[in-house]
């Protein structure tokens, strides 16, 4: 019961900050060097990681199709053409939507945390710069331009690392592997709409669980975690959301 | 030039200082498991903490992982009008492979987070010298009732969330799909194997060792204050992701 | 004139402020003074609008803050000068920047103005030239001083100070105190200063409230203070030990 009250708090609070955002966004000035800075950050912190994750993740996912592929047809020419579309549309934006999560939404919460603890929120208020203008609506924009560009790198590498994995493992010559047949412009509408929703909610989310810090560093750390958590948790549900919405665009809605 | 090569060093190594750093805790931990000197309370503790606390988050992603993973096979499933294979593409890449991967990454935001900021907080206020100065060694009394904690529950709330993921399938294979859970179950159980089960239960136990070893070096390690607290706390999510993905690859390519 | 009227503050079940009344005339000083806890912070976030109370009005001048609503409250604050506990210097902006930030935010000013002030004003707080480091680079009496500047910088009629000598030494305690004064002497600003060194205040201020535990226990003058029934009032006043 309890937890119930919190989650729908919690939910109240993220749209309200969301709206405001989404206020400031279209009614606000655009200060164009603060975002920039921003999205020299998330995409700095964040390729790296990202390369690695997705490239592990390409291979996982080739080795496990391949094995299967081979049990049944005892073939794996195909192997590219299949992967490629639920790396497009589902591996590579949930991925990379949990990596900024876990990369830049903690970045984004310690950081807030820490001015709201050390009462530069206040201080801001004070000096009447609204604090979801002045720092979530930079960090908004920078993501929400960012994700999609951290996707389209994301499932490049997963695939090149997949084109490795089924040459020295199933001997699939490249050309082979790279058929893009099976990937249809709506697998690539569903992909990059995710990777933009997945830009928008989690710097929000995890701005907000940076406003919640309260008392020191304990309350910094305890908002660092609660950043990953939810900004996760979110993208793993619109996942399943819009990916459900796309699915019943496709046939037609209903069975 | 210079500086770009300068950066490159210093990048790989801040790696190799991580990577060592954990490859001599990991030795650390291996020799107390030699001879294991458990505290009853601490361990119950964590073992609490660790599992109940994490299972509402476990279970709702667990469950959306399930029903994604039903509606992304469903693409294909219609395509070809195979609607008796849903169960078993749901089952073999649930188990196999998303549910252990989210349910992992998931672990390591709520749980690994949470232990690195406590033992960094641990860290910074002393009371870990203030444990050595009283002759208890922090890996017996404060790391291996972690680990162990996080290895078993991790274990645990992967098959929990494997039956909160069926049913999240079947229900939406019925919904979305049109497929009867009976067609459903029928190839599922006719399909999916125990080792693919078991293949999912291995990797969910590898990801607890990472995810334990790398939160508990980081949290240890903890530098400079309340802010390296937030810094290590990044950092050990990160490198547990990281480390969650390359276990994944190995354990796949072992288990094949 | 701020005046507060039944002032109360909960959070859950922890009462912070229970029906707390005072009025500082216009041009005057209140030291606000009491123990660690006892909700002296809450008193001066409340009347800038910064927290909302559980119950109770205040006024601002002839503004009720606890009525209006964030853009309102804008005008308000826009009259008051604060001086953070915890300095709360912007660690993303160097110190001029920190200093001109309230000027910028009222885009009243052209670029040539923000510059002049900031550099009168850090001369005023005896720190010049220093526009262009860093926070992070300032000892903590240099980042108190330069907090400050910045709640002067567009000559706020009411000042709050929120422990402006927290953990300092007490050469540097002395001379913010100095600069407090002086300040006063210049705008002859409404002002209510909480700290512990009330051997300091007493220069200062026109009238005493001593909290404990969320409610009043004392309202008066430093004289009226050292003669209090209440061992607890005489103690703080006088700074010393009681047998």
């Amino acid at each position: 019961m309890e937890l119930i009250r919190f989650v729908i708090g919690e939910l109240r609070d993220i749209a309200r900050t969301f709206g405001l955002t989404l206020y400031y966004v279209f009614r606000g000035r655009w200060h164009w060097a603060p975002i920039v800075e921003q999205m020299f950050h998330v995409g700095n912190r964040s390729v790296f990681f990202i390369i690695v994750t997705l490239g592990f993740l390409g291979a996982i996912l080739n080795f496990q199709t391949g094995f299967q592929a081979m049990r049944l047809f005892g073939d794996t020419s195909l192997l590219g053409a299949a992967t490629l579309p639920l790396l497009v549309r589902q591996l590579g934006p949930t991925l990379c939507g949990l990596m900024v999560a876990i990369r830049v939404g903690t970045g984004i919460a310690a950081e807030i945390g820490s001015m709201v603890v050390t009462e530069q929120v206040d201080a801001l208020r004070m000096c009447n710069a609204q604090p979801v203008d002045y720092l979530i609506k930079p960090r908004f924009i920078a993501c929400t331009i960012m994700v999609p560009v951290l996707w389209v790198i994301g499932t490049t590498t997963a695939f090149i690392a997949g084109m490795y994995v089924t040459y020295w493992s199933f001997h699939t010559i490249p050309a082979t592997y790279m058929n893009f047949d099976l990937l249809s412009f709506r697998d690539i509408v569903e992909g990059s709409s995710k990777a933009v929703v997945f830009g928008m909610v989690i710097p929000v989310i995890a701005g907000n669980s940076g406003f919640g810090a309260r008392g020191g560093s304990e309350g910094v750390g305890w908002a660092t975690t609660q950043a990953v958590v939810n900004s996760s948790l979110a993208v793993i549900a619109l996942d399943f959301f819009i990916g459900g919405i796309a699915f019943l665009f496709k046939t037609g809605g209903g069975p | 030039m210079t500086a770009l090569v300068l950066r490159v060093g210093a990048a790989f190594l801040a790696l190799a200082e991580v990577v060592g750093g954990l490859a001599i805790f990991g030795l650390a931990v291996l020799k107390a498991c030699l001879h294991p000197r458990l505290d009853a309370f601490e361990t119950w503790r964590n073992f609490y903490r660790v599992g109940v606390k994490s299972l509402p988050i476990v279970a709702t992603t667990a469950a959306f992982a399930g029903a994604t993973a039903v509606i992304q096979t469903g693409h294909n499933v219609v395509k070809f009008r195979a609607y008796e294979v849903v169960g078993w593409a749901f089952g073999y890449s649930v188990f196999r492979e998303i549910g252990p991967l989210l349910i992992g990454l998931m672990f390591s935001g709520r749980v690994g987070a949470n232990n690195t900021a406590e033992l960094g907080t641990m860290k910074v206020t002393e009371q870990v010298d203030a444990l050595r100065t009283l002759a208890i060694d922090p890996i017996d009394y404060l790391v291996m009732p972690r680990i162990l904690a996080m290895v078993v529950m991790m274990t645990l709330l992967n098959v929990i969330g494997d039956v909160f993921a069926v049913a999240a399938g079947i229900a939406t294979s019925k919904f979305m799909l049109g497929v009867d859970p009976y067609v459903f179950w029928n190839s599922f159980v006719e399909y999916v194997t125990l080792t693919d089960f078991f293949n999912g239960v291995a990797k969910a136990a590898g990801f607890g060792v990472a995810i334990g070893l790398v939160s508990c070096h980081f949290g240890l390690n903890v530098k400079g204050g309340a802010i390296g607290v937030g810094r290590a706390v990044n950092a050990s999510v990160v490198a547990s992701a990281v480390g969650i993905f390359v276990i994944d690859y190995f354990i796949t390519y072992l288990l094949k | 004139m701020i005046r507060c009227e039944g002032l109360t503050l909960r959070f859950g079940r922890n009462t912070v402020l229970d029906a707390v009344d005072f009025t500082v005339p216009t041009g005057q000083t209140l030291g606000l003074i009491g123990a660690g806890g006892a909700g002296k912070s809450c008193v001066l976030k409340l009347i800038c609008g910064l927290l909302a109370p559980t119950s109770g009005r205040i006024w601002v001048d002839d503004d009720e803050v606890t009525a209006l609503d964030e853009t309102a409250l804008m005008a308000v604050r826009g009259r008051i000068g604060m001086v953070f506990q915890n300095y709360a210097l912007f660690d993303f902006l160097d110190v001029g920047d920190n200093i001109g930030f309230p000027l910028v935010q009222q885009a009243r000013h052209t670029p040539d103005e923000i510059r002049e002030r900031v550099t009168r004003r850090l001369a005023q707080v005896s720190l010049p030239g220093i526009e262009r480091r860093m926070p992070s680079d300032l000892s903590g009496g240099m980042k108190k001083r330069v907090c400050l500047a910045r709640a002067i910088v567009h000559d706020p009629p009411i000042m709050l100070c929120d422990d402006p000598t927290a953990g300092l030494d007490p050469v540097t305690t002395n001379r913010i105190f100095l600069l407090l004064k002086q300040l006063q002497r210049e705008n002859g600003a409404t002002a209510i200063i909480v700290s512990h060194e009330v051997g300091y205040l007493r220069p200062i201020c026109d009238q005493f409230l001593m909290l404990d535990h969320g409610q009043v226990i004392f309202r008066g003058t430093a004289a009226e203070g050292l003669a209090h029934t209440d061992l607890r009032v005489r103690q703080f006043m006088s700074g010393e030990g009681v047998e």
